[in-house]
């Protein structure tokens, strides 16, 4: 692909595919090294994105295949940065809130449970789901990307879901 | 009791950060990176097959005129465009910024590509004083090629050959080219300060100039200035604006808040970008006295205008105000430089000609020192102006009932 049609999907897609990165590598050092390497790889690419059809799709397919493909470089990375405790996570909902209630505190807890055990779901439930929910992807378009059918796209959302409220119910049990 | 998913995950995974414009520079730059590389390995390989050639040639063209059309040259593809390659590797470099923001207009779009600053970033250095033209080796493909410079007002410092350039892209929104040579010179586009007045602080002031070449249509312009970057602890602006000096009418100056605007009913192109500077790179010290210089001008100008008017004596140093008769007798009026013009909100008088030959002039004065009594008629100012001796221009300025300006300028017989 040649760097002026690169630069054109830079500039149409790169901030959808940054938040994308974002919340997939949970990390923005990583985040900004997928983000890259996605276009770079799509530099080495021999095809030639048709325009008329769903560039985001394809350029979307590109990252999650390198996401995969260096999944373990990923994972290293987070082992060595262990995810904070609750009593960390409180200090930190403490200074950047005025005066919390107990009930913010709860919902925002909650929610940065939330966030973890996102990332802790299989990356066949994940990556749809963020896509889904950070990039507002259609069933159809999530199909298209990961070249799955579209029923299993929205199997797959759905258990992802289920999941998740399973376990955090269990983690308010555990709370 | 159940968690009510489908609101918090939208609440956890929504996102609206940006990626960086460092980020996007820095893969920018190894995108550049990577295609020299595969340049210079499709350049290397020998012998390919005449099918392949063909097949290559051909999906090239398809690229190309697929693309044309809406992709820009880079910043350092301009400057290599004039011929200024060390300005072309400043573009290259990691203090360049990568913009690419464009605003649209009736007639023509305008996009900031990008902009570097710093010290000795070009081939050929401009000097107060000396000839402002330069030579320019033209790419090829270019369909014509243009430069100005304001004549540099701030005065010869150790900062002289610290500048800023930004490069804009300026094509029409129907599609056609931009073919016609007056178009690289109707439009004047300059850095602004927040809280300095634009028509005192603005391109011309700041010693600038532009050079400016059409490559497939577009419009490439850099814009160059004495370093801006100073005043990144306020908004610096990048304004593009029809005529040759700053245009009041297009671009709004806020006195009280010291910010400019875009006029939305401006019919012409009045693009105002904000300049991306990083306010660690501010430097007050330096950013005072290059504003000293430009108001020490301004007030050595009104001492001037104001001696002149109180002892009768005339503004330009070496010339006498001329008479009416005087005028009729040794100066040929040149017909198309007439204009009558509505003072602006500031009660400026912009006047701006171009003749035939190239020669132009363009000229912001106040209606205060051109008419000090507020009387109809001739001005006593009269601005002189000559390439050589033998080539002498007068501006002559007159009141009109219904409170316009006549300008029109005579050559010497």
């Amino acid at each position: 692909m040649q760097k002026e049609e690169l630069e054109l999907i830079i500039m149409e897609y790169g901030n959808e595919l940054f938040r994308f990165c974002l919340k997939i590598c949970m990390d923005r050092y990583d985040a900004e090294e997928l983000y890259q390497e996605t276009f770079l790889k799509l530099m080495e690419s021999k095809k030639i994105i048709d325009r008329s059809r769903n560039p985001k799709s394809f350029l979307f397919s590109v990252a999650i295949g390198i996401f995969k493909n260096h999944k373990k470089k990923y994972a290293v990375r987070k082992r060595i940065a262990p995810m904070e405790s609750i009593d960390q996570t409180l200090m930190e909902i403490y200074s950047e809130h005025d005066n919390p209630t107990e009930r913010d505190c709860i919902e925002l807890l909650t929610l940065v449970q939330l966030e973890r055990e996102i990332f802790r779901l299989d990356d066949k439930y994940r990556i749809p789901l963020v896509m889904c929910y950070t990039n507002g992807f259609s069933y159809a378009e999530i199909a298209e990307a990961l070249r799955i059918p579209k029923g299993t796209v929205k199997s797959r959302i759905f258990k992802a879901k289920e999941i998740l409220q399973e376990r955090l119910e269990d983690w308010r049990d555990e709370v | 009791m159940k968690f009510d998913m489908e609101e918090m995950l939208k609440r956890t995974l929504c996102c609206d950060e940006e990626v960086s414009s460092e980020l996007n520079q820095k893969l920018m730059r190894e995108i550049r990176k990577e295609q020299n590389m595969k340049d210079r390995r499709l350049f290397g390989r020998l012998r390919t097959p005449r099918m392949a050639v063909a097949i290559g040639l051909c999906l090239a063209f398809c690229t190309i005129t697929g693309y044309a059309a809406v992709r820009f040259f880079t910043p350092s593809e301009v400057a290599e465009e004039i011929g200024d390659k060390t300005l072309a590797k400043a573009f290259e470099s990691e203090d360049a910024i990568f913009i690419n923001e464009t605003q649209s207009f009736k007639d023509f779009k305008v996009t900031l590509l990008g902009l570097v600053s710093g010290n000795n970033l070009q081939d050929y250095m401009q000097n107060s004083g000396k000839s402002n033209e330069r030579e320019y080796e033209l790419g090829e493909g270019s369909e014509s090629i243009s430069a100005g410079f304001y004549g540099g007002d701030v005065k010869e410092t150790n900062v002289e050959n610290d500048k800023s350039y930004a490069v804009v892209a300026v094509e029409r929104t129907d599609g056609k080219p931009m073919d016609n040579d007056s178009n690289l010179v109707d439009l004047y586009a300059s850095p602004y300060i927040e809280g300095e007045k634009p028509w005192e602080v603005n391109c011309h002031t700041l010693g600038g100039g532009f050079s400016a070449v059409i490559k497939n249509g577009i419009q490439y312009r850099i814009v160059e200035c004495s370093n801006v970057e100073i005043f990144a602890d306020r908004t610096v602006y990048l304004g593009v604006s029809d005529g040759n000096i700053y245009n009041s009418e297009a671009l709004i100056y806020d006195d009280k808040e010291g910010t400019l605007r875009r006029n939305d009913e401006y019919d012409g192109i009045n693009a105002l970008f904000t300049l991306p500077f990083d306010k660690k790179k501010a430097d007050a010290k330096r950013a005072e006295q290059v504003l000293k210089e430009i108001y020490d001008m301004w007030e050595a100008d009104e001492d001037v205008n104001a001696e002149a008017s109180d002892e009768g004596e005339e503004v330009s140093a070496d010339s006498e105000a001329l008479s009416k008769d005087e005028l009729s007798k040794n100066w040929r009026l040149i017909s198309d430089s007439v204009k009558v013009v509505e003072p602006d909100k500031n009660k400026m008088v912009n006047y701006s000609y171009e003749a035939k030959s190239g020669r132009s002039i363009s000229d912001s004065v106040a209606m205060k020192a051109l008419f000090p009594d507020n009387k109809t008629g001739i001005s006593d100012m009269q601005n002189f102006s000559s390439s050589d001796k033998s080539d002498e221009w007068v501006e002559i300025y007159e009141l009109l009932e219904n409170g316009k300006v006549k300008v029109c300028i005579y050559e010497r017989k």
